[in-house]
This record gives structure tokens, sequence and C-alpha cells, in this order.
């Protein structure tokens, strides 16, 4: 027995000193800084050749992001994925709770849907851009090593001067017949402002920004923010058409939005849709050789709305006493509690639906 | 068969075991080392928390350095999930969730993972490590490890620290509020944690004898990022389609604040901090709300209190009525007549009804401008010349100087 012992323990020390770790420093590799280094991301949306414009509120820039190879990997289409944050948030080493999804766009040419998230809770959330394609696999995308470029949005104070606590949230990126627009909130004053930038962004183009006011009732005007908007076209006209925080849907022509010293310029509404929503995504799209806008709202569920009247709707300039005026629209029970929405294609949206709480599902629907 | 091998047998055989034991663990794939899995906390930055298995021989080890950081093979070898069970934040059973996307590295002694994002503070996770997947697979029985992080904080500290405006009447069209808190918060919004809450009763401020009444709908339904960047103040905007008049949510529901009534924002404890704990206490703001304000700001209304030449006392602007307490910060300022900005500490007194500037070096003699920038605002919106809520076409009634901010000139007098 001793004998054995003695072995035993010479085996353990030979094996110990052959195989055990010097000691040693790891260090993990750590990934090569050289594509844009996003403080944020959200919204998103997709431009002509497979362009993704990410919204970084945080930093105050427009990301153009060019997704090369990591659009195409996939298979094509976009199939449903039930509880998709609980998925992710596995993938991320972390737990529902602690995602929050920013914002949902597929790219035209695969029909792959982009989710944007931020992972974690104040100050040390990180962004993550994710991709679902045609068999529900989730890939998360590498943006630091993504082709790039990026605008400055005005005006925006840099942060951590002094007591400067103010923050903005950009609420809606477009892009329509070469510029970029943006919508966007501040957490201090309530101005409405919509920036719009030429792309490809150069450096003497710093954008413009116009401060547009909802025409309100009884000839008053204010400065409500506009929240979702969609570049759409009346006749041959470029036009915006914006959905406000306190639901009114406004025209604007893109060729009176020009910034005018002192004097902002005034929408024309042309539809209510009662309170305690918000809009949440517009999509235009076709059905049986008619157009519609499909838009998404918080509490007031999905509304499809025929675009034929946007041309010719008669302004809303007296008070409104009923429960929503304006452009007549179609409320779509069978949609519900959509919190992301965009065209997946000519027949279907893709929507990310359900709650914070219980988690959300990305599901293809057909358009109603 | 122990007993038959003991004996004066063993004493030949104890070197050569030794020599061939010395020759096997150089080059046999197989390291008497026992396996073992263990979370390294983060050195820097740079090195954040990893996963490391040990006890692999060399010869394993090499026959892994061919594979990239992200080959697809990694998981079925190691693999690291979220939990299941306490700690974790999830129940849902390991095996029907993706696996924790990372980066793994062979270094000289063991397997490293590192995840894509920084391991959470007190969470568990799950490691299984598979020596059947190596590439010559060893014929051991799979390791599982339940590995976390300390968490960083288990008792809630943080609190609320105060609401603005503080005055003890505010307008009826009140626009936002200010909750600041004494340590940086989550990403929870507002709307799940705030009720504006009418109290009825003729109880006093703070007390909770006045019977109370929830008023609904009182806020903007947006969950939009209003904390500030550091997450210690969140902006609570109530609805501006309510607080605004004549259009359709106000003409159906009436401003959420009515002029003569009592009211308080109650602050749930439920809402979490940056640690994910809860608010040591909730919290009560009471007041009383009077008329509307919907005039215009008049900086012709504002009154300046010079400081003497020679001293650094304080430079004091009084306003009517309170301004924005966020707005106000840095829509003011202090510069010379040719324009050089003068550099001091800006505080707000008086429930923001005075703005006090203390200046780094002492008042020199001579002309000042007092500045006002154009988006300088009110609790309801309004600005400078224009009200939240113009007649249409109205143009700014102050006029605005060329880089879009008001200029309010004043003298320190020579001794």
């Amino acid at each position: 027995m001793r004998t054995s012992v003695k072995i035993a323990a010479l085996l353990a020390f030979v094996a110990f000193t052959a195989a055990a770790p010097r000691v040693a420093t790891f260090t993990p590799a750590a990934a090569a800084v050289t594509g844009p280094q996003l403080q944020s991301i959200g919204p998103l949306s997709f431009g002509p050749n497979g362009v993704l414009y990410a919204a970084d509120s945080l930093a105050g820039k427009i990301y153009a992001l060019d997704l090369g190879e990591k659009a195409n990997g996939g298979a094509p289409g976009t199939a449903n994925v039930a509880n998709i944050t609980q998925k992710i948030a596995a993938m991320l080493g972390t737990d529902a709770l602690q995602i929050n999804v920013t914002d949902l766009a597929v790219d035209a040419r695969t029909h792959n849907s982009f989710v944007s998230i931020m992972r974690g809770q104040g100050p040390a959330a990180r962004p993550a851009l994710l991709r679902v394609d045609g068999a529900g696999k989730i890939t998360t995308i590498d943006t630091g090593s993504l082709q790039f470029t990026s605008v400055d949005l005005p005006n925006l104070p840099a942060n951590g001067e002094g007591r400067n606590q103010r923050a903005q949230a950009i609420t809606q990126v477009k892009y329509a017949n070469g510029r970029v627009w943006a919508s966007g909130l501040s957490n201090e004053e309530f101005a409405s402002k919509l920036w719009s930038v030429a792309y490809p962004f150069t450096k003497a183009d710093a954008g413009t920004s116009v401060e547009i006011y909802h025409g309100n009732h009884q000839q008053l005007e204010t400065r409500a923010p506009m929240y979702a908007f969609i570049p759409y076209t009346i006749g041959n006209e470029p036009y915006v058409i914006g959905a406000y925080l306190c639901t009114p849907l406004v025209k604007f022509p893109v060729s009176a939005l020009k910034p005018t010293a002192g004097k902002p310029y005034r929408g024309t509404t042309i539809g209510e849709f009662g309170a305690g929503s918000r809009p949440i995504d517009m999509i235009l799209y076709k059905k049986n050789g008619k157009e519609f806008l499909l838009m998404a709202n918080t509490t007031r569920g999905v509304m499809k709305i025929p675009t034929e009247g946007f041309g010719t709707a008669t302004p809303i300039t007296m008070p409104v006493t009923s429960e929503t005026a304006g452009v007549p629209f179609e409320k779509i029970t069978s949609m519900a509690r959509v919190q992301q929405l965009d065209l997946l294609d000519a027949t279907h949206s893709v929507v990310l639906a359900g709650s914070n709480a219980t988690g959300l599902d990305l599901q293809a629907v057909d358009l109603p | 068969m122990g007993q038959r091998n003991g004996g004066a047998g063993t004493r030949w055989r104890a070197p050569l075991l030794l020599m061939v034991c010395a020759v096997v663990s150089c080059g046999r794939p197989v390291s008497n080392v026992p396996l073992e899995i263990a979370l390294h906390p983060a050195v820097s930055r740079a090195v954040p928390a990893y996963v490391a298995v040990t006890g692999l021989a060399a010869a394993e080890l090499s026959g892994l350095r061919e594979r990239t950081a992200t080959d697809p093979r990694w998981p079925s070898l190691l693999k690291i999930t979220v939990g299941p069970g306490p700690g974790s934040g999830v129940e849902t059973p390991a095996s029907s969730l993706p696996p924790v996307e990372g980066r793994y590295a062979i270094t000289e002694s063991a397997i490293t993972f590192t995840p894509l994002f920084p391991f959470d503070p007190g969470r568990a996770y799950r490691v299984v490590f598979d020596p059947s997947q190596l590439p010559r697979p060893r014929q051991a029985a799979t390791l599982t490890a339940v590995v976390h992080l300390p968490p960083v904080a288990t008792e809630p500290t943080t609190v609320v620290i105060a609401v603005h405006p503080d005055a003890d009447v505010v307008p009826e069209n009140l626009l936002r509020v200010y909750i600041e808190f004494s340590a940086p918060m989550g990403s929870g919004v507002g709307l799940d944690f705030v009720k504006l809450v009418e109290l009825v009763g003729r109880g006093r401020r703070d007390t909770v004898d006045a019977t109370e009444r929830v008023e609904p709908g009182a806020f903007l339904p947006v969950e939009a990022n209003f904390w500030s960047p550091d997450h210690t103040r969140y902006t609570l905007f109530f609805d501006p389609g309510r607080v605004k008049d004549g259009i359709l949510p106000n003409r159906q529901s009436g401003r959420p604040l009515r002029a003569g009534r009592r009211y308080a924002l109650d602050i749930a404890s439920a809402w979490t901090d940056a640690n994910g704990l809860p608010l040591k206490a909730g919290y009560r703001h009471a007041f009383r709300v009077g008329p509307p304000v919907d005039e215009a700001i008049a900086p012709s209304d504002w009154t300046i209190a010079r400081p003497a030449h020679g001293t650094r006392d304080r430079l004091i602007v009084r306003f009517p009525r309170p301004l924005d307490h966020g707005i106000v910060a840095r829509a003011l300022s202090v510069e010379t007549a040719d324009h050089r900005p003068v550099d001091g500490e800006i505080s707000l007194e008086s429930h923001d009804t005075a703005w006090i500037f203390t200046p780094v070096a002492p008042w020199q003699s001579g002309e000042y401008n007092l500045v006002a920038q154009s988006f300088l605002e009110d609790p309801q919106g309004n600005q400078i010349g224009r009200a939240f809520e113009a007649l249409a076409d109205e143009p700014r009634q102050t006029d605005r100087a060329q880089d879009d901010s008001f200029r309010i000139p004043f003298t320190i007098g020579a001794p």
C-alpha cells in the first residue's frame, strides 16, 4: 500500500510538472477597432443597395452601414421566431428584461430582418444588431467590422459639459430621393425638428433642420414633436407624411421644408386618430391596385389608411369633438400588440409583437 | 490484482512507470490533471471576465488551435448558457436556449471563452465541457459547472432626491417634470412607475388622510429614452395632446391638472436602478395647481442684481415665474461686451425663479451681456417672445440676434 501511494504521488507530480499551466496571463483576443464604435443603435432604415441607416442617439450621429456579405449570408426571407427577445438575450448572455428592442428593418434585397437592441440597463447599456434569416437563424452582426460613413446631427451640445443633462432620442430615420431624414425628441425642450442631409454624406453638408409646427385648431400652432414619418409622393411632388405625438397625421411638401429665420413651417393636418397613443411605424403598400398606409400605434392598434385622399383631404382647422376626424381609416384588430413594423415583401409585413414582460415574437403577417 | 502486483516486484517497476508517465504526459493526448472550469474576473476593460477550461494536454490544445475564435464547432465542446435557476433571471431550461456568443481561444494551458458582452455581475451561467467532442475524443464524463461573478450590490440604496418644478403651486398647463435620483437608474420608463394622484380631501400636504383619485392617461405615452446621459434624471412629460388647448385629446379628456385642485406624483419603489435593484423607498411629491401660464417669456421682466467691481460676488437674475429647471442651466450665460464668455459657476434658487452666477475671476468694471439662448423655455414650453401655443403666423415679439440668442446688457460700475 505504501508503495502504491508513493507511485500515485510521483505520478501526480510528473503529470503536474508536464501539463500544469505555467503561471500564464491569458489575454483572450480582442476585436480590432476598425469600424464604427456605436454608443447606441436604432432606429434603423434601409436605403438603396443594402445600405443600413442606423441612428446613434447617444452619440448624436446617423451611420450608413455597408453590411457587405453580412446582408447576403443567410437564407432569403424572414422566418417566424417565437419569443425572439428571450433567444437574443440568451445569445448575449443575459435575460430578456435586459433587452430593449429599438427597431426592426427589412433588407428589401434578401428580405432578411434586422433587429437593433440595447443590452443592459442604464448608462452601461450597449448596442447590438442582429439578423434573422429565412430559416429563423439569428446572427449577431459585428458592427465594429463594417465599412461605414456617418454624419453628426447639428446643434447637439457635447456630452459631459458641466451640468448639461440634455439627451436626444432620434425617433425615426428614412431615406428618400437622395436624402436621409430624421426626427427626434429631446428630454428637455419640446421642439419639433425634422432634419435632412444629402447621402452620400459629405463634410460640407451638415444637413438642414427645420422647425415644423403642428397647425392646430382655432388658428393656434404648437411645437408637438413629430414622432414617426414617411416620405411620400403626391402627384409628382415629394411630401413628408408625419405622425405627431398628440395623434394628428400631417403632410408637408418637401419643397417648403426649408429653414426660414424666425418663421417655422406649419404642416397641414389631414387626420386625427384619438388620444393616449403614439405612432410607432408607418409602411406603404399596394393591394388590389390601391395604395395604403399602415400605421402601428402604442395603444390604438394598427390602422390601415387609404392614401388616395392625401392630396385632396380637407385640412382640419376646426375643433374636433368626435372620436377621430379627417382621412378615413380601418382598425386592423388581427394585428395586436405590435411594437415594431416593417414591410417584408409585396404581400407581407413583419412585426415584433408582444410585451416586454412576456417577450416579443417576430412574425410575418399578411398585409391587410 | 493489486495484491499480486505489490510486494518486492514494485521496487523496480516504480522508476519505469515514472519514466513512462513522464513520456506519456508530454506526448499522450490525455493529461492526468483533472479538468477544471473556472470563471476569471475582469482584469481591465480590455480583458473582461472569461471562462477557462484547464487540465487539457498540450496535444489536445494544439489540435484546437486551427479553429477560429468563432468556429461553429466550439459550442459542442464548450458551451456557456444563461441559467437556468436562481441568480440567472432565466427559468427556461438551458437546453432550449442558444448558447452565449463569444470568442474562443487556446492559450498555453487552457481553452478560454470571452463573451461578446461582459458577463452580468451576479448572474448564474452554466458551463458544459464535453471531452468527447475534442478532436481526439476523450472518454470522460461531461464536466458541468455553474459560475457567476459577485453581484455589484444586493441592498437597495437609490432614492428620489428631488422633483422639479418644486414650487408649492404649478400652472395647470405644466408640460414636464424632472425626477432626480441619488444614483444611476436602469432603463425603465416613468410611465410604468409614476402615477398622478388627485388629492380630493382636505388633508394637509404630504399626509395620506386625503381621499385619492388616480388620474389616468396623464403622461405622454412614449417609452423613448428620456433619461439624462448619466441616468440620474428622468423627464416626465404630461400628454401634450391633453395639455394643449383645443385639440382632440384636450377636448375629450381635459387637462391632466386642473387649477384649484391638489395632486401628488407617486413614484413607485419598484423602479429599478442601474444595478437592477428597486428604490430604497417610494416617493410622493405633492403640490397645488394654479391658473395656466400661457404667455411668452419676457426678458424685460427680469431683474439683475449686479455685484460690485473687484469682487467675486454673485450675479443674481430673478424671473417673475419659474423657468425650466433643466434648460435654464445651459441656456443662460454671461459674456463681455465684445462677446467673450465669462467663466463661472451656475446655480438655481427660489424654485427656479433665480439664476445665480458666481464668476471664477473677480468682476472687472465694464459692459456685459446676459445671454439667453432661443431654446430657453419655462416648464410649460413657452419661449422668449413666443408662447407654446401661439397664433398662427405670429412672429416672435422679441428681436432675434443673428446667432439665435437674446442679449440683456448690464454694467459693472467702476469703484
